[in-house]
């Protein structure tokens, strides 16, 4: 008897390392990270949307003013790139990246399950992840439709959410739509930029 | 994509369906005789299409004692998609046939008070209508504008119909079918339960 398993509908991320594949030079990486660590600027109260001891920024034109950006070109391209190629693989029109921010967490602080409502596709880079960071939990569609499950252990189809483990450098793209959150950190100086994505033509 | 270097592409959450072929079984033959002399009616939820399905009477078509070497089969087959998903063990309750003609169809449902369900094919033309999946995923779809379809973005995905193939896939995933082209396409359906 043959049989065949077939995975219908599954969610798209896609994950890179600016360093291992030469988009991004570990030492400027370290920079950026001691950079927005020491940063002045104030919370915005706007994005605070976790819990505990962490900051987050807006900034309100990546192409401008941020530090990331004024000497770094690369690194804005490389994410450009990488958007692309994700709404390639989704097969959705291409997108660009819009607004951005950053957030550095210390030990015992979380961010709450959320998405990026009116957006396409956004995605965070991982500029510091010391050991005891941890990555993004992506929060699984399905379980609204999943009255009757009992599972013996968690697989693919039925785990209520994917934790992604990432390193310095590590860039993670994924739709918009999805729900995702960080757990609890049990160190301090987890420092991440995120980015939302939008159709050109819109803006 | 020059310069773009993608170490890791997960499809997260996917949907488990399954499929088995079951055309050489040494009991074929008993269920085929089995279909010719089923007596089926009109259903609501179908087109043009006839069924055995009757809540008042029961749905037991799988449970005649000469069919239980297939009836394993199929209980092996949904053992095994248990596995796979690492569910519980569910076990065949209620079953029953459906007959769709040309122009028959089924509308779109989903199999409520079950774990897995399943659709075997004992009978069906070259060229019947495949089983067609909704996603449960494109609700969620709002702001994405497509420019291809693909399997990240589908709205349906279609599984063929070939005599002899049994369907296994989660009971709460919406299903249906366009309309057949052709004369015999004829399902054995089931659900399933915890013990």
């Amino acid at each position: 008897m043959s049989k065949k398993i077939i995975d219908l509908f599954p969610t798209p991320v896609f994950k890179t390392n600016l360093i291992d594949t030469e988009q991004y030079d570990e030492l400027a990486l370290s920079e950026l990270a001691k950079y927005l660590m020491s940063d002045g600027a104030p919370a915005n109260p706007e994005l605070q949307i976790g819990e505990g001891d962490m900051k987050t920024c807006y900034m309100e034109d990546w192409k401008t003013t941020s530090y990331v950006i004024d000497d770094d070109d690369e690194l804005c391209d490389a994410i450009n790139a990488s958007l692309s190629q994700f709404a390639h693989a989704q097969g959705t029109e291409y997108v660009k990246l819009a607004d951005s921010w950053y957030t550095v967490m210390n030990k015992g602080s979380r961010i709450h399950r959320h998405r990026h409502e009116s957006n396409v596709i956004c995605g965070t880079l991982f500029v510091s992840m010391p050991e005891g960071s941890h990555g993004l939990a992506f929060v699984n569609p399905t379980t609204v439709a999943k009255m009757e499950d009992r599972v013996n252990t968690s697989t693919k189809y039925s785990e209520a959410a994917h934790l992604m483990e990432v390193k310095n450098g590590d860039l993670l793209i994924y739709p918009s739509w999805l729900e995702h959150f960080v757990p609890p950190v049990e160190c301090d100086g987890r420092v991440t930029i995120s980015f939302n994505a939008d159709y050109s033509r819109f803006r | 994509m020059d310069g773009v270097h993608v170490t890791g592409q997960y499809g997260l959450f996917p949907t488990l369906v399954a499929t088995y072929n079951l055309l050489d079984h040494p009991a074929y033959s008993k269920i085929v005789t089995e279909v010719n002399k089923t007596v089926t009616s009109q259903h609501s939820i179908m087109k043009d299409s006839e069924s055995t399905y009757d809540e008042s009477a029961g749905n037991n078509w799988l449970d005649k004692s000469y069919l239980s070497d297939f009836r394993q089969q199929i209980q092996d087959c949904v053992d095994h998609y248990a596995s796979e998903y690492k569910l519980k063990q569910c076990f065949i309750k209620n079953s029953w046939m459906n007959r769709v003609g040309k122009g028959g169809s089924v509308r779109a449902h989903r199999h409520e008070g079950s774990v897995i369900s399943g659709a075997f094919y004992p009978v069906a033309d070259e060229g019947s209508c495949p089983l067609v999946f909704k996603s449960p995923i494109s609700m969620y779809r709002m702001s994405e504008i497509l420019l291809t379809e693909d399997l990240y973005n589908c709205y349906n995905q279609e599984i063929p119909c070939e005599q002899g193939q049994l369907i296994l896939f989660p009971s709460w995933l919406e299903h249906y079918t366009d309309d057949n082209k052709t004369d015999n396409r004829i399902t054995i359906s089931f659900n399933t339960f915890y013990q």
